[in-house]
C-alpha cells in the first residue's frame, strides 16, 4: 500500500459499532463531507493517519495499517476518557481532546454523531487543521 | 526530598495558577501510583478517583503514541487538562474562556520551577543538618560557630495583604500577622528545633520591614490561599494596603542574637 494511499477499512474488530442499525441523516451527512475533507487535509498537512466513525460506517487511512487496530484502540479510549472525565465535571458532551504522546499528537473531535481522529505528529499545526475542517462548511 | 517539602512546593505552585488564572475551578496533582499529592478546596475525591482510573485505562492505551505526554478534553463549557510533569500528573479544570496558552506556559514552569526550588531547600537543608551542633538540652545555647544561615538559601515567599477581619479582629493584638499553616510547617521543616517566635514582614515594592509575631490563619477559607493577615496598625506602618505583596521571613534566634 503506498504511504497516502486512502484505504477504507471496515474496522468492526476496532470499533464498537452502536446497535441501532441506521445512522440519521444529518450524521451521515457529515460523515460524506469530513471524508472529503479529510482526503485534503491528509496530502498537505502530514497526518500520520485518521479514522472516521459513526453509528454505521467507519473509515481509516494510516501510514502504517499494521498500527491500525492500536490506534483504533487508542482512540476508542481517547474518546471515553474524555466523555467520563467530562460527565465528572457536569458536561453534556465532548467537543474535542487532543492527546499528546512522546511520538505523535492526536486530534479527537465529536461532530454530528461523527468520531474524528487525526494521528500526526507534533510539529503539525492543530488550529490549521480546525481552520480546513470548519471550511468544509460542515 | 521528603514528601512534605514536595507536597508544600506543588501546593504553593497551584495556588500561585490559582490566582492567576481565576478560570480554573479545580486543580490537583496526582503521583505515579494515581493518588493524590494536592488538591484545592474545590476538587472532590469523586473526581480524583474517575481522574486516576481514566488515567491508568488510556496509559495502557496510549503506548503507540509514546505514553501521555499531555491530555486536553474540552466540552461544552468547560475543558479538562492533564498534563506529566516527571512521574506526577498535574490536573486542571477550567472554564473554556480561560487562556489555554497561559495556563499551559504557568503550569509548565510554575511546576517544575517549585519542584525543584523544594528539591534545593531540601539539600540545603540537609547540607545545613550537617554542620549544625544538636542542643543536648532545651536550655542549651548553640555553639558560637556560625552556622550557614539557611535564609540565604531559602527562598522567600511572597504573599497577598488581606485585612484582619472575623474574630481575629477581636482577639489578635495590632502587631501579629496571621499566616499560612504550610508556611509555619515549612519553617519547622527547615529550621528544625530553632526558636521562631516572631516574623518580618517586607514590603515587596519600598523594601520596608516590620518585625512582628505571628499566628496560623484561623479561617479555613483563607489558609492555603497566599494570603497574608495583616493588622490595620501594621498596614499604616509599612505603608502597604490589602492586596499588597509582601515577602515573610522567620526570625531566627541564635543565641540571643537575631537571625532574620
Amino acid at each position: 500500500m503506498s504511504k497516502h494511499a486512502t484505504s477504507t477499512t471496515e474496522l468492526k474488530s476496532a470499533f464498537t459499532m452502536q446497535p441501532s442499525g441506521l445512522a440519521n441523516a444529518e450524521e451521515t451527512r457529515v460523515f460524506k463531507k469530513l471524508k472529503l475533507r479529510l482526503s485534503d487535509i491528509r496530502k498537505n498537512n502530514k497526518l500520520m493517519g485518521f479514522t472516521l466513525k459513526n453509528s454505521t460506517q467507519a473509515l481509516a487511512d494510516v501510514d502504517k495499517p499494521e498500527e491500525l487496530t492500536e490506534l483504533a484502540l487508542l482512540s476508542n479510549q481517547i474518546f471515553c476518557t474524555s466523555a467520563k472525565l467530562l460527565n465528572a465535571c457536569n458536561q453534556a458532551a465532548m467537543k474535542s481532546a487532543i492527546l499528546e504522546g512522546s511520538k505523535m499528537r492526536i486530534l479527537c473531535l465529536s461532530v454530528s454523531g461523527n468520531q474524528l481522529t487525526m494521528f500526526m505528529e507534533k510539529t503539525v499545526n492543530t488550529d490549521r487543521i480546525l481552520e480546513k475542517l470548519v471550511e468544509a462548511d460542515i | 526530598m521528603d514528601t512534605e517539602t514536595s507536597t508544600l512546593a506543588f501546593r504553593t505552585a497551584i495556588n500561585e495558577i490559582k490566582h492567576t488564572c481565576p478560570g480554573i475551578s479545580s486543580i490537583f496533582i496526582l503521583n505515579e501510583n494515581k493518588q493524590v499529592i494536592t488538591q484545592d478546596q474545590n476538587t472532590t475525591q469523586e473526581f480524583i478517583d474517575c481522574t486516576a482510573d481514566s488515567l491508568t485505562a488510556l496509559m495502557n492505551a496510549s503506548s503507540i503514541a509514546g505514553g501521555i505526554e499531555s491530555l486536553t478534553c474540552s466540552g461544552t463549557s468547560q475543558k479538562i487538562n492533564l498534563t506529566r510533569y516527571e512521574n506526577n500528573y498535574f490536573v486542571t479544570v477550567a472554564s473554556n474562556e480561560t487562556d489555554e496558552k497561559a495556563l499551559s506556559t504557568l503550569a509548565r514552569v510554575m511546576v517544575p520551577s517549585m519542584l525543584k526550588l523544594a528539591q534545593e531547600v531540601a539539600t540545603s537543608r540537609k547540607d545545613t543538618i550537617v554542620v549544625t551542633p544538636k542542643p543536648k538540652a532545651p536550655t542549651h545555647v548553640p555553639a558560637p560557630t556560625r552556622i550557614k544561615s539557611p535564609t540565604a538559601e531559602v527562598p522567600v515567599p511572597e504573599f497577598v495583604v488581606e485585612n484582619v477581619s472575623g474574630i481575629s479582629i477581636i482577639s489578635s493584638s495590632a502587631d501579629t500577622i496571621y499566616v499560612d499553616r504550610a508556611l509555619i510547617g515549612q519553617w519547622k521543616e527547615i529550621y528544625g528545633d530553632r526558636l521562631i517566635e516572631d516574623a518580618t514582614v517586607e514590603d515587596v515594592t519600598t523594601g520596608k520591614r516590620l518585625r512582628c509575631k505571628f499566628q496560623p490563619i484561623k479561617n479555613e477559607k483563607l489558609d492555603g490561599q497566599n494570603v497574608v493577615l495583616v493588622p490595620n496598625r501594621m498596614q499604616k506602618k509599612l505603608e502597604i494596603k490589602k492586596g499588597a505583596t509582601v515577602r515573610i521571613r522567620p526570625v531566627i534566634e541564635h543565641g540571643g542574637k537575631n537571625d532574620e
